[in-house]
């Protein structure tokens, strides 16, 4: 399609996206090559019969996301405006215009101008989707995506394992719903840890990462010397560097927070240990075993986390039939 | 060096610093040390966090950041014998700082406490947690210790008890110290009359709001206090972690600036490379006063520091970038 060919010409290094040029250009690139091979393989898209457009209210993470559903919505002829995150509103403009979507950057004049015949895809934090939620007319066609966080469970570690997961770590840095929070690994875990971490360190040479977010410091220095403190009780060490780490920690000790290209690996000894993770708004998850009794929305194998494949569900949800016909 | 031996020396050490705050300042890298070399070989898991080379100076020793007190980690030389948690948040996981006693804790908070607000009256009314019911509040317990009688008004259920505490300050014939969370005094003043308290009484507010809704900003609220209260005002900055406190208010330079005592050495980091830095980061303070948990904390608040003054520059913020992502603190309601 010729979208696809203009969106490859646009250069995501100008944009400020969190990423490193290395790190934004692999994103772009891998997004749209998903899309390209999505294409031939979704089903028809019927043209709309309704008036109206399709707003998509755009979080300021992952810079790439609005892409499938810009390209969805051309296919069902709807007309979209892209609301584009206050914070980064670079890439959301340059993407409107090669889709020849309409662009809001302020929130309060987006919410003055959407019609009682539009429809909202929304994407942000659960703060940001409520309050849009509130704000929006009733009885409008809405689809609001707040948290949601993802998981890898590995049963039998394998050195193309670990790189599938290391990439899947340091796409897009840990931005966005779909990048793991952590690794479960039933076998062989200080393996799979130190692949891991030797895959991340090529990786910080080959597309580095993006500047850590003030805030992160602090957790970042927290986790590591966490898992400092328990190796010398007799867990297994830390593999870290400036812009990476890998440790190793007791399932007891998981977090549902990423952080950028740090991949905690958690042994279990059987799957039912994660039955917890049910408490959680979960997203995607990675195993090379059969899938989970969890709601996760998402089952992909490693590697494939952050590169979604062009779908018209996104968290259960069939988009194109809710928001687009 | 044994723990009695340590002990000993950090009494005597801020019993003089306190008395020579330039004696106290000379000698706080060489006792710092001295210190922390002691924890490293009493405390396996502050010895496990701590790598690199052996410290030169008190800002190479290794900062333990805050939420690492909340992992049920042994940061204590020898038995514990007292805990101080800090209060609860939404993450529901209270950090614990242990200590073998108090008696350290006590003296560093007493004497700066006179140091800074000199013929403070020993006479309470209080607005923070009561010792008697919360044994586990830091605040509570300097308050309750600055003190010879206190009436409380703060219950951990019902939180301030308006009236009475109303009733308790038009009582008042004698000077008194009144101390109070800002939210606290906020909600009291929110409802009762204007006084004027006899000369002499004193007015403390500590911490922020942390998100609760008070009609009043932190600012608003120690230029009503005077006016309301007819007192001066001081302003408390500590932390559970820390056996040390800072004070501050308008007599010392105005709202957010505080001065932290000879004991203690505060400096600032770039927040993602932990390195020192200049202008306004992330504060780190040393406190000899933590002798035996750790004697450098990495806190979560931004600040600029100029020789024992701190200026406060609010908490470091979550960055409103991460979209889906999870935050910290809306993750860490979660463990399996």
């Amino acid at each position: 399609m010729e979208a696809l060919d203009a969106l490859r010409e646009l250069d995501p290094t100008a944009w400020d996206t969190g990423l490193s040029p290395q790190g934004a250009q692999r994103a772009w690139h891998e997004s749209i090559d998903a899309l390209e091979r999505g294409l031939t393989e979704l089903p028809e898209i019927p043209v709309t019969q309704n008036p109206g457009r399709l707003w998509i209210w755009c979080a300021a993470n992952v810079f790439t996301a609005p892409l499938p559903w810009l390209l969805l919505a051309k296919l069902a002829k709807l007309p979209v405006v892209l609301k584009a995150p206050s914070a980064r509103p670079d890439s959301v403009a340059a993407i409107a215009q090669v889709f020849g979507a309409q662009l809001v950057t302020s929130t309060s004049d987006g919410l003055k101008r959407i019609g009682t015949q539009d429809r909202v895809l929304g994407f942000g934090g659960d703060a940001a989707m409520a309050e849009l939620g509130s704000a929006l007319p009733k009885g409008l066609r809405q689809s609001l995506h707040g948290h949601r966080v993802s998981f890898a469970v590995i049963h039998d570690p394998t050195p193309q394992i670990a790189r599938a997961l290391a990439l899947d770590a340091a796409l897009y840095d840990g931005q966005g719903c779909m990048s793991p929070a952590a690794v479960f690994c039933l076998n062989r875990s200080a393996q799979l840890a130190k692949d891991i971490a030797t895959e991340l360190e090529r990786l910080a040479t080959e597309m580095p990462r993006g500047p850590l977010p003030p805030h992160l410091g602090p957790l970042w220095r927290e986790r590591v010397g966490l898992s400092r403190i328990l190796g010398a009780q007799g867990h297994a060490p830390c593999h870290a560097a400036r812009d990476w780490a890998v440790p190793e920690l007791p399932a007891s000790r998981a977090q549902a927070v990423v952080l950028p290209r740090m991949l905690p690996v958690h042994p279990i000894d059987d799957v039912s240990e994660l039955a917890p993770l049910a408490k959680l708004p979960l997203s995607t998850l990675a195993t090379d075993g059969p899938s989970l009794d969890l709601p996760f929305t998402r089952v992909t194998k490693p590697g494939a986390m952050q590169r979604p494949a062009l779908s018209t569900v996104h968290e259960s949800v069939d988009l194109v039939r809710r928001l687009m016909v | 060096m044994t723990a009695q031996e340590i002990r000993a020396a950090v009494l005597v050490y801020i019993t003089r610093a306190a008395a020579e705050p330039a004696w106290g300042l000379a000698q706080r890298e060489e006792m710092g040390l001295r210190i922390h070399a002691f924890q490293r070989a009493q405390i396996p898991d502050l010895n496990a966090f701590c790598t690199g080379a052996e410290p030169q100076g008190l800002v190479e020793v290794p900062s333990v950041p805050v939420g690492l007190f909340k992992e049920g980690l042994n940061f204590c030389a020898g038995p514990s014998g007292r805990v101080f948690r800090t209060s609860g948040t939404t993450q529901g996981r209270r950090g614990e700082h242990h200590m073998p006693d108090t008696q350290v804790y006590e003296l560093a908070a007493r004497l700066w406490w006179q140091a800074c607000v000199p013929d403070c009256p020993e006479r309470v009314i209080s607005l923070v947690p009561n010792p008697a019911q919360a044994p586990d509040s830091s605040l509570g317990h300097m308050v309750h210790d600055f003190g010879s009688t206190t009436l409380s008004y703060f219950d951990m259920e019902r939180g301030v008890d308006h009236e009475g505490a109303w009733q308790a300050l038009l009582a008042v014939q004698r000077p008194v110290f009144v101390a109070a969370t800002a939210f606290s005094m906020a909600s009291l003043l929110e409802q009762g009359p204007s006084l004027s308290l006899p000369s002499g009484s004193v007015c403390m507010v500590t911490g922020g709001f942390k998100g609760r809704k008070v009609s009043l900003s932190s600012k608003d609220l120690l230029e009503q206090i005077p006016e309301r209260l007819g007192t001066p005002v001081v302003e408390e900055y500590g932390m559970s972690e820390l056996s040390s406190q800072l004070w501050g208010g308008p007599d010392f330079g105005g709202a957010g600036r505080f001065h932290a005592p000879p004991w203690m050495k505060v400096y600032t980091v770039d927040p993602v490379s932990g390195m020192p830095c200049e202008g306004t980061g992330l504060l780190r303070f040393v406190d000899l006063a933590n002798w035996a948990s750790c004697l450098s904390i990495e806190t979560q608040d931004l600040g600029v520091v100029d020789g024992q003054w701190v200026t406060l520059k609010g908490r470091l913020q979550a960055s409103p970038h991460r979209g889906c992502s999870l935050s910290a603190e809306e993750a860490g309601v979660w463990r399996p």
